[in-house]
């Protein structure tokens, strides 16, 4: 259980400047004790976690139980909400949640709590613990990256596979020895980001080993990897999910599950869960897809309801892609 | 042809790069009807199809997947459709650098409307490299107003990996929802 603890204490001092306020609806009086255990026991290792609010305008985060009468009908009258993040707690799987805390909590001892603290803390996004200024940890290359592209500072990135990249933001180009297919095998594991110097950048651009690439392809990459598996800010309060066009798969490194997802998506409106149901994708590979398409402003703004998704019938063009070493 | 067999046909106007995209995957040295263009010609494309260009995969159950390129002038259309009749799908070939691509759109949607409107269609755009900003915008914001959900990709027609891409998103798109 130690462990747990651990695990939980460095996530959250990636995010040192936490300060949310957390309002509970709906929860028997036993499960606010184990909810309240959460924050005592990490309330003095960790004083800038937040605390729970007893009004609820002064929460950002609201956990409501979804399984109780009067948090159900609260859930129900709260789903448009955009200025708050909804954790629902539930004995079931509930599609309209996109955070959700399983009951029964089950707590025996210090060890029980800790592993409640585990399940709460995992329900919750993490990059909404943060403030909205991410504070870009020395050592974290892709939030360093993701601050110096917010701040169109150029960049020198340097891949464990010996990709060399070359960011100019006010060309909007960036250059690199290797193509961008070959970048998010190793993106999530960039090894180094510093600032750029001109001298560099002129190295590169007279350099025939380097070739020059849209920087909108870092992006991409970046939304990709640095969220890991949760909503990025842009992406936290989106419900339903369509796409206006296609992403430009044949620059942008992808995955031949996204060419699905994005069929799917530029069809049918769908929430993450369903997505996740229609494609048996995991969700944390679809949202970081979502964020992906976000950064690159590739998302709907009014997604249009439409029919239900047709069955997959056989597809004769999947012989031709097994052919080619294709397998979707 | 078995409901199952593949047909993909390759169109679009003169010089958008469909014989050169055909000869990226076919298995055999595609039979081509190439003639010295009479009218038209430059440094770079001396040379159109005048009938059609003919290709073949051999899959891994012994059958043929069966390639077609048409021609690219406009007073070839009658050959066009009866060449895309049964396809599996059109991959539609635009030059960016043509005087009015997205007429060239417009026309042959028109066209292969059946694929269009059932989502058998697949738009590569050729020849973006000198392009600025972001040369997919204007077919995107086309396609949308018309209501069309067609992939479209900026591709370079010597790169099979960009062909591929290609039948990768005609294929998922199959999947769902034509």
């Amino acid at each position: 259980m130690t462990c747990v603890n651990f695990e939980l204490i460095v996530k959250l001092l990636i995010y040192p400047k936490n300060l949310q306020g957390y309002y509970l609806h709906g929860l028997s009086e036993n499960d606010q004790k184990t909810i309240a255990s959460f924050f005592f026991l990490l309330s003095d290792k960790l004083p800038k976690l937040g605390s729970i609010c007893r009004n609820k305008k002064d929460a950002s985060i609201w956990i409501i139980d979804v399984d109780s009468p009067s948090g159900s009908v609260f859930w129900n009258a709260i789903q448009d909400t955009q200025r708050h993040t909804l954790i629902a707690i539930s004995q079931i799987k509930r599609s309209d949640a996109m955070w959700l805390i399983k009951k029964p909590f089950t707590v025996n001892g210090a060890g029980g709590v800790l592993t409640v603290c585990r399940q709460i803390f995992e329900a919750m996004p993490t990059p909404f613990l943060a403030e909205k200024n991410i504070t870009v940890a020395p050592d974290n290359s892709l939030e360093a990256l993701s601050q110096n592209l917010a701040q169109q500072i150029d960049s020198e990135l340097t891949l464990p596979d010996g990709t060399i990249i070359i960011t100019s933001a006010i060309d909007g180009k960036c250059w690199s020895n290797s193509a961008p297919k070959q970048w998010l095998k190793f993106f999530s594991q960039l090894s180094f980001s510093q600032p750029s110097d001109t001298e560099k950048l002129d190295a590169v651009r007279n350099n025939p080993e380097f070739r020059v690439y849209s920087i909108d392809i870092i992006q991409w990459c970046l939304a990709l990897s640095l969220w890991q598996g949760k909503p990025s800010p842009q992406a936290s309060s989106l419900k339903t999910i369509q796409l206006k066009c296609w992403p430009n798969f044949t620059q942008l490194p992808h995955h031949p599950q996204h060419i699905i997802l994005t069929s799917y998506l530029i069809r049918y409106p769908s929430k993450i869960q369903d997505l996740a149901i229609a494609t048996k994708l995991p969700l944390e590979f679809i949202q970081n897809f979502i964020n992906a398409t976000m950064a690159s402003n590739l998302l709907s703004d009014n997604p249009a309801p439409t029919e239900k998704p047709k069955m997959i019938r056989k597809n004769p063009l999947r012989s031709l892609l097994k052919k080619f070493g294709i397998t979707q | 042809m078995s409901a199952l067999t593949v047909k993909l046909v390759f169109a679009g106007p003169v010089g958008s790069g469909k014989t050169t995209a055909l000869h990226q995957i076919s298995d055999t040295l595609p039979v081509i009807t190439e003639q010295a263009m009479t009218i038209g010609a430059t440094a770079e494309k001396q040379t159109t199809t005048v009938a059609l260009d003919y290709g073949e995969i051999t899959l891994d159950d012994g059958t043929k997947a069966l390639l077609f390129g048409t021609p690219g002038q406009r007073y070839y259309d009658y050959m066009c459709k009866i060449v895309a009749e049964g396809s599996t799908g059109i991959i539609l070939l635009l030059n960016n650098e043509n005087a009015d691509p997205q007429d060239d759109l417009a026309y042959f949607t028109n066209l292969f409307s059946d694929h269009a409107k059932h989502g058998t269609m697949i738009i590569g755009i050729t020849h973006t490299e000198t392009a600025r900003d972001n040369p997919l915008q204007q077919y995107n914001e086309w396609l949308s107003r018309h209501s069309y959900m067609l992939p479209v990709f900026a591709i370079d027609a010597r790169q099979r990996d960009d062909i591929l891409v290609m039948i990768e998103a005609l294929s998922a798109t199959l999947d769902y929802g034509v």
